[in-house]
Order: C-alpha cells, then sequence, then structure tokens
C-alpha cells in the first residue's frame, strides 16, 4: 500500500483517514505493508504535534492523528517502509527522528521491492 | 434561514464585517478546510468580525445531509466525531453577530447540496460583490 498524498483534511476526515483505512485492509486482507512516499513520510517521524484544535470554547480532539495510527499500524505487525530522499527533504534531523521500527532504504528501494508482492496499490 | 429567500434578499444588506474568508477549496484534498476554521477562530478571538462565503465543494461543509456527527467508528464506537456542519453551526451561534456564514446558491444546487443548516444563508453568485464591498479585507484560500 503507497500512500503518496498527506494531509488530506484532519477537520473532515477526523478516523475516516487513509491510514486507518489500511488498519482495516490489513485485518481484512491478512497481511499488508506500507510505503510512505514524499510528504507522507513526515508520518513516520516522533513528532510532539496535538491533533486538536479549539472551536468555539471547545477542544475538538479528534483530528486525524497520522503519528498516533502509524504507531499502532507498527504495533499492529505491518512494515512500514520510507526512501531515505523522502526523509532528507523534510530536513536534516528527518532521518534521526524515525519512528522506531520503521525501515529506511535507499533511493527506488521501493520499486525495486514491487515484483516481490501479489499486488501493489497507491491509496 | 436554510432556505434562500429571495424576496426579502432584495431589501436585505450584506453586514458590514472587518473581513470575508472566501473558502473555494473542498474538503478531503489537503489541510485547507482546517485553516479556514483555525483561521476563522483565530479573526474571532482578535476581536475582528467576519464572514465566510463557501463555494464550490466547500459548500458541502454545511450541508444538513452530514448530520451532527461522523458515522460510527467501528474501532472506538463510543466517540463521537463532531461533523463539519456540527463545527459551524458551533462556531456561528458561539459568536452571535460576529460571525456570518454563507453558501454560493448556484454551487449548492449545482452539488446537490441545497439543504444547509440553519446557521447558512445561500446567497445568489450575482450578489457575491456585495459581500466583497462589506468587508475591510477580502481572503481567499484555495482553488475550486
Amino acid at each position: 500500500m503507497i500512500v503518496e498524498r498527506a494531509y488530506r483534511g484532519a477537520v473532515e476526515s477526523q478516523f475516516a483517514d487513509v491510514l486507518n483505512c489500511l488498519r482495516e485492509l490489513h485485518r481484512q486482507s491478512g497481511g499488508i505493508e506500507v510505503a510512505l512516499r514524499g510528504l507522507a513520510a513526515s508520518y513516520a517521524l516522533r513528532s510532539t504535534f496535538t491533533a486538536a484544535m479549539r472551536l468555539a470554547g471547545t477542544e475538538v480532539d479528534t483530528l486525524s492523528d497520522p503519528h498516533a495510527v502509524l504507531s499502532q499500524l507498527l504495533r499492529d505487525g505491518v512494515p512500514v517502509w520510507v526512501e531515505r530522499p523522502d526523509l532528507d527533504a523534510l530536513g536534516q534531523s528527518a532521518p534521526g527522528r524515525l519512528l522506531p521500527g520503521v525501515r529506511c532504504l535507499p533511493c527506488n528501494g521501493l520499486v525495486a521491492r514491487w515484483a516481490g508482492y501479489e499486488r501493489v496499490w497507491f491509496m | 434561514m436554510a432556505s434562500e429567500r429571495s424576496g426579502t434578499d432584495m431589501v436585505w444588506a450584506v453586514p458590514r464585517t472587518d473581513v470575508l474568508l472566501k473558502v473555494l477549496g473542498g474538503p478531503y484534498r489537503s489541510e485547507l478546510v482546517g485553516t479556514a476554521f483555525r483561521l476563522t477562530q483565530a479573526l474571532l478571538d482578535c476581536g475582528a468580525t467576519v464572514q465566510v462565503w463557501a463555494c464550490g465543494d466547500a459548500t458541502g461543509l454545511t450541508s444538513t445531509a452530514l448530520g451532527d456527527t461522523l458515522p460510527v467508528n467501528l474501532l472506538d464506537r463510543d466517540r463521537s466525531y463532531p461533523s463539519t456542519a456540527a463545527l459551524v453551526r458551533a462556531l456561528v451561534t458561539g459568536h452571535p453577530g460576529r460571525l456570518s456564514w454563507y453558501a454560493c446558491r448556484f454551487c449548492c444546487q449545482e452539488r446537490g447540496r441545497s439543504a444547509q443548516i440553519a446557521q447558512v444563508r445561500m446567497r445568489p453568485p450575482a450578489r457575491f460583490w456585495e459581500h466583497v464591498d462589506a468587508a475591510g479585507k477580502v481572503l481567499v484560500l484555495g482553488a475550486s
């Protein structure tokens, strides 16, 4: 499962975001692997971001939280891949902030693995 | 207020506001909707008066079809997730006289979203410039 488009609307999507969809596909299919490309690679970084906003005096704390869901995917046993150039594009400190368990490949390393999979889905 | 009242619109004048936010971008594409919400709240917190004009797919943010909450999250059934319609309702009712939310009537009809929540007033696009003239500053967010 390749995720290239990131941050698609935390307010309107909330729990119904692409990573939660992948959790469900993992459950139904019996096992998936996830590749985060482009800006989506930032999902794999440790972050202090709080997925919440205050509106009309109320804290809306149900927004999409990709860092938390990705951590759950890893706990579910889903292999998660990123490519080094995508990490480098996120800043000098990005490679050092990779979540434990996320696997990093060199440039084009993901494409080189495609032949080994039964299906390749762009999500 | 959800249905356009063309008869009264002839005499109704757009209340003047400090800022007009025209929201063109649709939901589920980027963080534009979140930006619109955050910006609106920040302006209100600063004491500004605000009007929002939703065009294109942004009219879907306040469709009555959304209800007050998202469908049940099967992984967390007890948790409630507010719809964008509920959030707009809370924003408007929480700031009486300081925030108005308008939806382009043409876009609502074109996209099957003519049923809007009561806090939204539908306006014909031919009268859009009245809103520009009634605002101290206009910010346009996104593309349709």
